[in-house]
C-alpha cells in the first residue's frame, strides 16, 4: 500500500477522494473482522476505461465494503456508484432515500433524481432485494466494531422537505455519524444550513472529530451545529476539517465569504483540503494561511490577460484535479489522536 | 378387440367394458380417419368413470408437451400430486417425466387407464428426430413402463405396432374382401387374405404393402417380419421393373417431404413423371393413405433413405431431386404465405415446414434464407399472434423451448416477452446468453443483452457483454455493418442509461466506420455529455462535443471599425441577482489551438452593460442563454466588446425502445 501509507488495525481510518469529478469517502471501522463504507462515489474519467475511484482504493486495500450509502442525487456523487452496486450487489448494505419522485414536490429534486448518471446509481439501487437497501431516513447500522447512524433526515423531516417546492438536492441529502468507542465522525454530506437547525442530535454533532466538511465548504452550508465554537469550547480548535473543493459555480470552498472558510477557521486552527479548485501561481500546496490562498488566487488572476473592465472581475481560472493526488486520510484512534495525511494536492489552511 | 366403429359410442362401451373387466386386456381402436375413435375413447372414459386420463395428440410439434401437460393435469384432477424432484437445475422436460414417473410408480397396483389417441402422430414425430422426436419417444416409453392399459387410437390402418404397446392382432380380411376400398387391387388384395388368418393379422401397413407384391406377381410364401421388411421387398419389385420404375420414382419424390400432401401438391411434386403415375393404384392405395391429406407411413420414407442395395443404382438423379425440390418449395412457399394472409397460422406453419423440407431436396441454401426472411418462423407467429397478451406469449415459447431447448428463436421469443415484463433481468440475460450461444451473429440480441444488462444495474457486465460482441462479430461483419447494427444501438442505449464510458467505447469503436452518419452523430452526442459533466456548457447542444473554441458561431472577424476579434468568451448565463448577470465562460485567445481546451472562469456584469453590448436581443428568462462574447482590438480604448445570443436547438437524447426502469418498477 504505497499511495496511502499502511493503514494502523486498531484504528478508524476516514479516506476522503476527490475532486476527479466529484467527491467519495472510504471509512474502515476497526473490529474483528474491521467494517469498510463507502460513502458516494466518483470516476476520474468518463470515457473509456473509466475508473471508479473507491472501488480502485478497495482492490487496493483488498476491502468489501459492508455498506454503501449514496447520500444524494448529484452527479458528482453519484458517477460509478452503479459499478459499486454491482460489484457488491451479492455482500453489502446500500443506503439512500428510497423516494417516488413523482410525489416530490421540488422540480429541482425532481430532475436531478433524472439526470443520466444520478438515475443509474438510483435504478442499480433500487432493484437490489430490500434486504440489502437501507432507506436513510433514520436509523442505525453495525460498522465494524461500531455504528452508522442517520442524522439527516429523519422521518419526519423528509416528510416536510418533500412537500417544499424550491428546495435542491442537498437539502435532502444524507449526513451520517460513525461511532466508535465513544468517537464519532460526522460525514456531512452536502447538507446546507437549513437542515442542521433541525437535526435533533445538533449537541452530539459538534464533538465529532475529524468532520467530512458539508457541501465543500460552502458559505450555505456553514452552521456552528456541526463547526462547534471555539470561545465556548477551546478544544474545538483541534478538531479536524476535512473537505474536497466543488471544481464548478460556485467554486467551493468559499474562501471570500464570511461563512465560508473564514467562518469556518474561526472555529478551529486548520482545515485540511484534498486540493485547491483553481489555479494559484506559485502551485498551492502544504500548510497554507487563508490569506496567503487568497493572494495566490490573485496571483494567477492578474497572470491572465485582463478582460476589458465591462465584463467584470472574473474568478480564478478553473482546474481539474486528478484524483490520484487528490485525497485526505485521517486515522483516529480510540485515544482521540487524529493523525491526517494527503496526497501531493493536498493543503493544510490555516488562518 | 377390435371395434370398427359403426357407432361411436357402442364401440367406446365395448372399449369401457374390456379396459375395466376383472381381466382387462390392452386394447386398442381401430379405423380409417373419421369414424370417430376419438369420440369412442372419451365414451370410454365417461363409461369407465373418474380413474381415467384421456389424453389426444395433436397434429404438431408441442404435441409430447401438450401430452404431457395434460398427462399431469390428469393425474392431479385425480389427486395424485406430483411429487418434487431434487436436482432443481435439470432439464424441465425430463424433470416433469421424471415426476411423471414417481406418481406412477406410487399408483403401483391402483386402477388407473390411460386413453391416448394419435399415437401414430407420437410415432412419426418420434422417427423424425431431434427435440421433437426425443420428447415423443420418452413419452411413448413412460406410458409403456408404467401403464400397463393403455387405450391406443389409431387412424388408417397402416401404422407399426413395434416398440409401442402390446395389442391384439385384429383379424382385417373384411378390410381386404372390400373391393371398394381397393379398386383395381381388389384381387390382389383378396389373394392375401387367402393366405389364412395369419397372414389377416399382420399389421394394416404390411398388408397394404402385400396387396401391391400380389399385384406385381411377387407375394412371398412366407410373410415378411416387419413392414420395413416388406418395403424393401416391395421397393426392389418396383425398381427392377420397368412398368414400376415410374411409381418407385413416385415413392422417393413423396419420402423427401415430411407431413401430409393435398392433391395440388402430389400434382406438383410428380409433375416430372410420366403421366399417370399420380393416379396409379400401387401408389395412391398402396404407399400413401389418406388422412387430412396425402399421407407416406415413416417405415416407407426410411426405405428411401436407405434402399436396398438391390436399388442403389436405380435411384433418382440428384439433379432430378434438385428441380423437383424446387418446384415444390415454391409451391409450398406461396401457399404458406397465402394461408398466413387468411390468418390461418397452423396451416401456414404446415406449410412453411414442408417448404423447407422441399428446400432440403433441392439442395439450396438461399432458399432456405428465403423462407427465413419471408416467412416468419412459427415459433415467432405463435408469439407474434398472442404478444397483447404477455402470458400466454411467454407460453407459447415455453412450450418451444421445452420442444427444443436450442431453439434460439423461441428462446429470443421468451427473452422478449420477459424483458418486455421486466419481472426477472437475471433469467433474460440467461436466455439471450442462450441466445448468442447459439447464434453469435444475431447482432440484435448481442445489443439486447447489453440493454437488459445496463437495465439491471450492471455496466461493468453491459461493457463486457459489448466486447465479446465487437470481438465476436469483428471480421464476421463488415465494418460499417458492425458500427450501424452493434455499436450505434449500443452507444443509444448507453447514453441513455448513464453509463457514458461505454457510450464513450462504443462510440469510438464505430468512428471507424466513416460512412455512418449516425454512429458520427452519437460519438459527438457522447462527447458532447461528457464535456457538459466535466467540463461545462458553453456552447448550445449542437455544437457540444466538437472543438468548438477554433471558432465563434456568430461572430464576426473584424468589427465595424474593422479592428479584428482577438480572443472570445463562449459563455452561458447561470444566474440573473440584483440586475446583474454571472457568467460562466471558456475564455479562448485568438489563434486557438485545436488539443487545448479553453480556461474557464465565472465573471459577473451589469445587466445593463450586457443590453447594451448585444447585437441581439437578450431574451427572458436569461439563465442558460448561450453568449459569444468577443473581444477586438483591446477591447478597451482601442477596441470594442461585442455579445451575440446564440439560439440552438436542444439535442434530445435517444428514445429507448424499452424503459431502463423497467425492472425497478417491479422490484419496488
Amino acid at each position: 500500500v504505497t499511495r496511502f501509507g499502511k493503514l494502523e488495525p486498531d484504528r478508524l481510518q476516514v479516506l476522503l477522494l476527490g475532486p476527479g469529478f466529484g467527491e467519495s469517502v472510504v471509512v474502515r471501522v476497526p473490529g474483528d473482522p474491521p467494517g469498510w463504507m463507502v460513502v458516494d462515489s466518483l470516476l476520474s474519467d468518463r470515457r473509456g476505461e473509466a475508473q471508479c475511484a473507491p472501488l480502485d482504493v478497495l482492490d487496493h486495500f483488498g476491502a468489501e465494503p459492508d455498506l454503501v450509502l449514496l447520500t444524494h442525487a448529484h452527479a458528482d456523487h453519484a458517477g460509478g456508484m452503479a459499478s459499486i452496486v454491482e460489484r457488491f450487489r451479492e455482500r453489502s448494505a446500500f443506503g439512500t432515500l428510497d423516494l417516488d419522485v413523482s410525489t416530490v414536490a421540488s422540480a429541482r429534486v425532481r430532475e436531478a433524481a433524472q439526470a443520466t448518471e444520478a438515475r443509474a446509481a438510483l435504478r442499480a439501487i433500487a432493484q437490489l432485494p430490500s434486504s440489502r437497501r437501507w432507506d436513510l431516513h433514520g436509523g442505525t447500522r453495525p460498522l465494524g466494531d461500531g455504528t452508522v447512524t442517520v442524522a439527516h433526515p429523519s422521518s419526519t423531516r423528509l416528510e416536510e422537505l418533500l412537500k417544499m417546492s424550491s428546495i435542491g438536492p442537498n437539502r435532502v441529502s444524507s449526513a451520517v455519524v460513525v461511532e466508535w468507542r465513544g468517537r464519532s465522525v460526522l460525514l456531512g454530506a452536502d447538507l446546507e444550513r437549513p437542515e442542521w437547525a433541525s437535526l435533533l442530535t445538533a449537541d452530539r454533532l459538534c464533538v465529532c472529530d475529524p468532520v467530512k466538511v458539508p457541501h465543500h465548504g460552502s458559505a450555505g452550508a456553514f452552521d456552528k451545529r456541526w463547526a462547534g465554537d471555539r470561545v465556548s469550547d477551546p478544544g474545538n480548535a483541534q478538531r479536524r476539517m476535512l473537505l474536497t473543493p466543488f471544481d464548478r459555480h460556485p467554486k467551493l470552498p468559499d474562501v471570500d465569504d464570511a461563512n465560508g472558510l473564514a467562518g469556518l477557521l474561526r472555529e478551529v486552527d486548520a482545515v485540511h483540503l484534498t486540493s485547491v479548485s483553481f489555479q494559484t501561481s506559485p502551485t498551492a500546496n502544504g500548510t497554507l494561511s487563508i490569506r496567503e490562498l487568497r493572494r495566490a488566487r490573485d496571483a494567477a488572476k492578474t497572470n491572465r490577460t485582463p478582460l476589458p473592465p465591462v465584463l467584470g472581475t472574473p474568478t480564478a481560472s478553473q482546474v481539474t484535479t486528478n484524483v490520484k493526488d487528490a485525497w485526505l486520510l485521517a486515522e483516529l484512534g480510540a485515544n482521540g489522536v487524529c493523525i491526517v495525511r494527503g496526497g501531493a494536492a493536498h493543503v493544510s489552511l490555516t488562518r | 378387440m377390435t371395434a370398427l366403429l359403426a357407432e361411436v359410442e357402442t364401440g367406446g362401451e365395448r372399449l369401457a367394458e374390456s379396459l375395466s373387466s376383472s381381466h382387462p386386456k390392452p386394447t386398442t381402436v381401430v379405423g380409417p380417419a373419421g369414424t370417430g375413435k376419438s369420440a369412442a375413447l372419451r365414451h370410454a372414459r365417461r363409461c369407465i368413470g373418474g380413474h381415467t386420463v384421456l389424453l389426444e395428440a395433436t397434429d404438431d410439434n408441442l404435441a409430447p408437451v401438450a401430452l404431457l401437460d395434460g398427462l399431469v393435469a390428469g393425474l392431479v384432477a385425480l389427486g395424485h400430486r406430483l411429487p418434487a424432484t431434487d436436482d432443481a437445475d435439470s432439464d424441465a422436460w425430463d424433470d416433469r417425466v421424471r415426476r411423471c414417473e414417481g406418481v406412477f410408480r406410487d399408483l403401483a397396483g391402483e386402477e388407473l387407464v390411460v386413453l391416448l389417441s394419435g399415437v401414430e402422430r407420437l410415432e412419426r414425430l418420434a422417427s423424425g428426430g431431434g427435440a421433437p422426436g426425443r420428447h415423443a419417444g420418452d413419452l411413448m416409453s413412460l406410458l409403456q413402463r408404467n401403464v400397463p392399459r393403455l387405450g391406443v387410437s389409431r387412424t388408417a390402418g397402416g401404422s407399426s405396432t413395434e416398440g409401442t404397446v402390446a395389442i391384439e392382432r385384429h383379424d382385417l380380411g373384411h378390410w381386404l374382401v372390400d373391393d371398394e376400398a381397393w379398386g383395381a387391387l381388389a384381387p390382389a388384395a383378396s389373394a392375401v387374405a387367402g393366405r389364412g388368418v395369419a397372414w389377416r393379422r399382420l399389421p394394416a401397413l404390411t398388408l397394404r404393402l402385400l396387396v401391391a407384391l400380389a399385384d406385381l406377381g411377387a407375394l412371398p410364401d412366407v410373410p415378411p417380419s416387419t413392414p420395413l421388411e416388406t418395403g424393401r421387398m416391395l421397393a426392389v419389385e418396383m425398381a427392377t421393373r420397368r412398368a414400376t420404375r415410374p411409381t418407385w420414382a413416385a415413392w422417393q419424390l413423396v419420402a423427401g417431404l415430411r407431413g401430409q400432401l393435398d392433391d395440388s401438391a402430389l400434382d406438383v411434386l410428380l409433375s416430372d413423371l410420366p403421366a399417370g403415375v399420380r393416379d396409379e393404384e400401387l401408389l395412391t392405395r398402396c404407399l400413401l393413405f389418406r388422412h387430412d391429406g396425402w399421407r407416406m407411413h415413416p417405415s416407407l420414407r426410411e426405405v428411401v433413405r436407405n434402399p436396398p442395395s438391390a436399388v442403389g443404382r436405380l435411384m433418382l438423379p440428384p439433379d432430378f431431386l434438385r428441380e423437383a425440390g424446387r418446384r415444390t418449395f415454391e409451391h409450398f412457399h406461396k401457399e404458406a404465405l397465402r394461408l398466413r394472409a387468411d390468418g390461418d397460422p397452423r396451416a401456414a406453419a404446415a406449410a412453411r415446414a414442408a417448404a423447407l423440407d422441399a428446400c432440403a431436396m433441392a439442395g439450396d441454401d438461399a432458399l432456405v434464407e428465403r423462407v427465413d426472411e419471408e416467412l416468419p418462423d412459427p415459433y415467432d407467429h405463435v408469439g407474434s399472434r398472442v404478444a397483447s397478451e404477455p402470458n400466454r406469449s411467454r407460453l407459447a415459447y415455453e412450450h418451444a423451448c421445452l420442444v427444443d431447448e436450442d431453439d434460439a428463436t423461441a428462446l429470443r421469443g421468451l427473452a422478449d416477452a420477459e424483458d418486455g415484463e421486466g419481472i426477472d433481468a437475471a433469467k433474460v440475460e440467461r436466455l439471450l446468453r442462450h441466445v448468442v450461444a447459439l447464434e453469435p451473429r444475431d447482432v440484435g440480441s448481442h445489443v439486447r443483452l447489453v440493454g437488459v444488462l445496463l437495465a439491471a444495474g450492471r455496466p461493468h457486465a453491459a461493457g463486457e457483454a459489448f466486447d465479446d460482441a465487437l470481438r465476436g462479430l469483428s471480421g464476421v461483419l463488415e465494418e460499417e455493418e458492425l458500427a450501424r447494427r452493434l455499436c450505434v444501438p449500443v452507444v443509444r442505449v448507453a447514453v441513455v442509461a448513464g453509463d457514458l464510458p461505454l457510450a464513450s467505447r462504443a462510440a469510438v469503436a464505430a468512428r471507424g466506420a466513416l460512412g455512418v452518419e449516425e454512429a458520427q452523430e452519437l460519438n459527438r452526442l457522447v462527447e458532447g455529455l461528457v464535456e457538459t459533466l466535466e467540463y461545462g456548457e458553453f456552447v448550445t447542444d449542437d455544437r457540444l462535443g466538437t472543438r468548438w473554441w477554433m471558432a465563434p458561431e456568430l461572430l464576426s472577424d473584424f468589427d465595424v471599425e474593422h479592428r479584428p476579434l482577438s480572443r472570445w468568451l463562449a459563455a452561458r448565463v447561470d444566474t440573473v441577482e440584483d440586475e446583474a448577470a454571472t457568467i460562466h465562460y471558456a475564455d479562448i485567445l485568438l489563434p486557438a489551438v485545436p488539443d487545448q481546451r479553453p480556461e474557464r472562469a465565472w465573471t459577473t456584469l451589469a445587466l445593463a452593460d450586457l443590453r447594451r453590448m448585444s447585437l441581439d436581443e437578450l431574451p427572458d428568462p436569461l439563465p442558460g442563454t448561450i453568449l459569444e462574447v468577443g473581444v477586438y482590438g483591446d477591447g478597451a480604448q482601442r477596441g470594442s466588446t461585442i455579445v451575440r445570443v446564440v439560439r440552438g436547438e436542444p439535442v434530445r437524447l435517444p428514445e429507448p425502445g424499452l424503459s431502463l426502469d423497467r425492472y425497478v418498477r417491479k422490484a419496488a
